[in-house]
């Protein structure tokens, strides 16, 4: 028996914008394709992302394959342009309209379009996955955790472009980027995690090089970061051991 | 081609990871909570065990997160388990996605981590009965 041949992403797109507008029928929405196969730049382990904008809710239908979906109101979307959140600013900026309706338009045209992301929120972005890195490499999880350093480091190369007023790009350009701007270790650290081996030492090192970038980049913001988890982890740990001793007494 | 012996240790080491990573998960659900870390924890936690299930059941694994969904389904309509979380898995994932471009989604907004946590726990379990069966057989 042969197994059918894979989809293209052209099919995948298809087939899954029909369902959407299938099960959303009269609902003004946009689809725009983000990502790096926006920017023609996609490689074999890229997934191929979508953006659904709609005035609200919509009736989700499943994804499938590599398709990765993100959906969201035209009023969230357009509060994170306002809040300089880059994304958002990503997207006005390289998505492709798929199924373009009002709403985009509006958006493109909208002031806050042009509006320059704020680089120090990717301190916090950075922060979360290198801790979450950090715990699964001590869980001996090596896969997750350098996916999860792969975020961290892309968050850290999108401060430090968006903080030299370069606009990142996918991924994959980010790592040219970078070496355009004087960080070749940032940019091996990508390649590195993206293609190399994963191994602990190899996760290890790039967590502390990490770290460090982010303490340079904004020590006061990272350490705020990290102590407020650690504080707390710290109370979830004291309200655990006072339910256990509260359940002993009685 | 892994003898049955190391199959199954590999599948006691991922349910080993998954038990970890559900119960720093599990942490992450209570006051304060912290959304992100509870849901990648339970993502994490499923794919480990879904893997597990698959070299205990001499299926092949696969890195590619989607794969993953795939092979969930499989081991339920082969009949090695019972529990599809290929939905889940899909919905995680997105939400997951959703916090590596930033400040987390509305997807995450919209799940329920105690119900999240308590499903994940039962999946565990179900997959620790499979491999203690073929241990067993």
């Amino acid at each position: 028996m042969t197994s059918p041949a894979p989809r293209t992403h052209t099919q995948l797109i298809d087939e899954f914008t029909a369902a959407l507008e299938a099960s959303n029928s009269n609902v003004p929405l946009s689809v725009i394709l983000i990502g790096s196969a926006a920017r023609n730049a996609a490689t074999a382990e890229s997934d191929l992302d979508l953006l659904v904008l709609s005035q609200d809710g919509l009736k989700i239908v499943p994804t499938p394959g590599p398709l990765h979906v993100q959906t969201m109101t035209v009023t969230k979307f357009r509060e994170r342009l306002q809040n300089g959140d880059d994304f958002a600013a990503w997207c006005v900026r390289f998505g492709i309209p798929i199924v373009r309706s009002a709403l985009w338009d509006e958006l493109l045209g909208s002031p806050e379009a042009s509006e320059w992301p704020d680089w120090r929120q990717k301190i916090e972005h950075a922060a979360r996955r290198l801790l979450l890195a950090s715990s699964l490499r001590e869980s001996g999880d090596l896969d997750a955790s350098a996916e999860e350093l792969t975020y961290a480091v892309t968050h850290v190369a999108r401060a430090i472009l968006l903080m030299s007023k370069v606009f990142p790009l996918s991924r994959p350009e980010i790592i040219t980027q970078l070496k355009e701007l004087g960080y070749p270790k940032l940019s091996e650290a990508l390649v590195e995690l993206s293609f190399g081996d994963r191994t602990d030492r190899g996760i290890k090192r790039t967590i502390v090089y990490v770290k460090k970038l982010l303490v340079h980049l904004d020590r006061d913001r990272f350490k705020a970061y990290v102590n407020g988890r650690r504080d707390a982890r710290r109370r979830k740990k004291e309200a655990s051991k006072k339910d256990l001793s509260a359940t002993r007494v009685s | 081609m892994a003898s049955k012996k190391e199959r199954l240790r590999d599948a006691r080491e991922r349910l080993k990871r998954a038990r970890e990573q559900w119960d720093r998960a599990s942490v992450a659900s209570w006051e304060p909570v912290e959304a992100a870390e509870c849901v990648t924890g339970c993502f994490y936690a499923l794919e480990n065990a879904v893997i597990a299930a698959a070299l205990a059941g001499g299926l092949k694994g696969t890195k590619k997160h989607w794969e993953k969904e795939e092979l969930a389904k499989q081991l339920v309509s082969e009949g090695k388990l019972k529990t599809d979380i290929s939905d889940r898995l899909n919905e995680l994932n997105s939400a997951r996605k959703d916090v590596q471009y930033g400040a987390p989604g509305e997807s995450l907004a919209e799940i329920d981590l105690e119900e999240l946590v308590s499903e994940v726990e039962s999946f565990l379990d179900e997959v620790d009965d499979l491999v203690e069966d073929i241990e067993g057989a």
